[in-house]
């Protein structure tokens, strides 16, 4: 960001009233002083940030999804047709949800490929690289609990998928799936459980692991290709 | 000009020119009385009853137009009964009830005709789907609020029936079928084109799942049913010749050999649950109900109408 346009919004109206109530103006003024190193203004550069844009579609879109949805057997395809069919937008609301999923998980497997390629993941920054890894599985825990959730027969096989590999781990796999469903075949019970780590569960561990991850860039900068 | 025809011509030409009969097929298993229940509707609307020594006419026959399409479903609220619904060609939707034929709702405002389809809940709610000619599923009584069980909407005074987003981009007419496994609440939608494509909703989309290898021939039916052992599901697809295809992962594979007796066949499912065992049933258009053996043959269990 150049000098001018730090010393333009520095100035602005909006930062002196936002200052005037919340001391934020050197905080903000901090903020813009960061350079972008030349190295990193490519555009694969912005696969991280574009990730991020992803996922604040997903939450928008997400809560408005989540007005209408019910997380039981008989209301999960019910609601979800009445989302398509009655709620308004809704049809666009969902697919936006959809396809910002899927771009997500591209997105993101293609910013670890640049850190891994750029050798951004080694010392100082394993502990960044170790969140990142830890973002992505949360992001596919995202994905396929999403998949879930209509309750449709593929949602239906995915749960008891996941309730079957969970069982084969060795010594704890029936207290494993056991968190998951306590019957079977797997029902309501499960689906409430995809539901709740989906809102709640994931939304809050990907917060404080992109707080983390935000922390940690801002601190050590962007690594220096190899 | 004058045509001169012989009596055999004349007879041809009336041969050529009779309708082609079909019959539709409604078959339930009852698992508190362990029986079949077998009802057929034909051509003109007349209902019949399949029993031991035979088809027997129930009622008059149905109003309204035809093609009509039939659903019987075990009522899981009352032990031993069974609902039957009727979907006539201009899109009304009647229920037996006792002699009389009761109409419910509005009439669908789609393309005829109409495939009818749904499911009976563990409450004795009933949910009603029915495909038309544009490939579009329409559900009867969608409850504005999806809170709001079906049995409440569907019996209403005035029930509508509403499209459902995404038809099937295929070739008309369809087929449709549709299974509820209520221990796990999933719902399964199944449909088949004129071309035999097979179609399969997921996520509120119809996806392709299978398509014939001009094999077989039009109209096809679809039937399928939930192995209850591992929940698989199995679905099966029969042509005008009477060939059953089994659907293998998105591939048809023929099962047993073709269906004696006249086209177009309807085909259906018996799931005797305490027993464990799956049978593959099918009607044909004079009304010949047959049963898939074991090894492939068919036995048929009641003549023509």
């Amino acid at each position: 960001m150049s000098e001018a346009t730090r010393k333009k919004i520095g100035d602005s109206r909006w930062l002196k009233w936002l200052d005037e109530r919340l001391r934020v103006k050197p905080w903000v003024v901090e903020a813009m002083r960061k350079p972008v190193h030349p190295w990193a203004r490519k555009w694969y550069y912005c696969l991280g940030g574009l990730t991020l844009v992803t996922f604040l579609v997903l939450v928008v879109t997400g809560l408005i999804l989540l007005q209408h949805y019910r997380p039981t057997p008989v209301g999960a395809a019910e609601s979800i047709a009445h989302i398509m069919n009655d709620v308004w937008c809704g049809w666009l609301v969902r697919g936006i949800h959809h396809w910002a999923a899927n771009v997500m998980m591209v997105l993101c497997v293609a910013h670890m490929i640049r850190v891994f390629l750029t050798g951004a993941y080694k010392k100082p920054r394993e502990l960044n690289w170790i969140a990142g890894v830890l973002l992505l599985v949360t992001t596919v825990g995202f994905y396929v609990s999403g998949f879930v959730l209509p309750w449709d027969q593929r949602g239906f096989e995915i749960a008891s998928s996941i309730v079957g590999a969970l069982k084969q781990i060795p010594i704890v796999g029936d207290l494993a799936a056991g968190i998951v469903t306590s019957v079977t075949p797997v029902g309501g019970e499960a689906l409430g459980f995809f539901f709740d780590n989906h809102v709640i569960v994931l939304p809050l561990v990907i917060f404080i692991l992109l707080l983390f991850h935000f922390v940690m860039i801002r601190r050590q900068g962007i690594a220096e290709p190899l | 000009m004058r045509l001169h025809l012989s009596k055999t011509s004349f007879l041809l030409i009336v041969i050529l020119a009779a309708p082609v009969s079909s019959a539709r097929l409604g078959a339930v298993y009852i698992p508190d009385s362990d029986a079949d229940v077998i009802f057929a509707l034909d051509d003109s609307g007349q209902l019949h009853q399949g029993e031991a020594g035979g088809w027997s006419a129930v009622n008059n026959p149905c109003p309204g137009a035809g093609p009509r399409d039939i659903l019987v479903l075990n009522r899981t609220d009352v032990p031993g009964t069974v609902n039957i619904f009727v979907l006539d060609g201009a899109g009304q939707l009647y229920e037996v009830n006792g002699d009389t034929w009761l109409p419910q709702g509005d009439p669908l405002a789609g393309e005829s005709p109409y495939r009818l389809g749904g499911y009976a809940a563990a409450d004795g709610a009933v949910a009603l789907f029915a495909l038309d000619s544009g490939g579009r599923l329409w559900q009867y009584g969608k409850p504005s609020d999806p809170s709001e069980r079906l049995a409440v909407a569907s019996y209403a005074p005035g029930t509508t029936w509403e499209t459902v987003t995404n038809p099937i981009i295929g070739t008309p007419p369809y087929d449709l079928n549709v299974l509820h496994y209520a221990p796990t609440g999933v719902t399964f939608f199944m449909a088949v084109d004129a071309e035999g494509a097979l179609y399969t909703r997921f996520d509120g989309s119809w996806e392709i799942h299978a398509v014939t290898h001009d094999t077989g021939a039009a109209p096809y039916s679809v039937t399928g049913f939930y192995q209850l052992e591992t929940l698989d599901i199995f679905v099966m697809v029969m042509d005008a010749a009477g060939q059953v295809y089994s659907d293998e992962s998105g591939s048809y594979v023929n099962l047993g050999e073709p269906c004696p007796g006249a086209p177009p066949f309807d085909v259906g499912s018996l799931v005797h649950e305490n027993e464990d065992c799956y049978y593959i049933a099918a009607l044909d258009g004079t009304g010949g109900f047959r049963v898939m053996r074991e090894d492939g043959g068919w036995e048929t269990f009641l003549d023509s109408f």
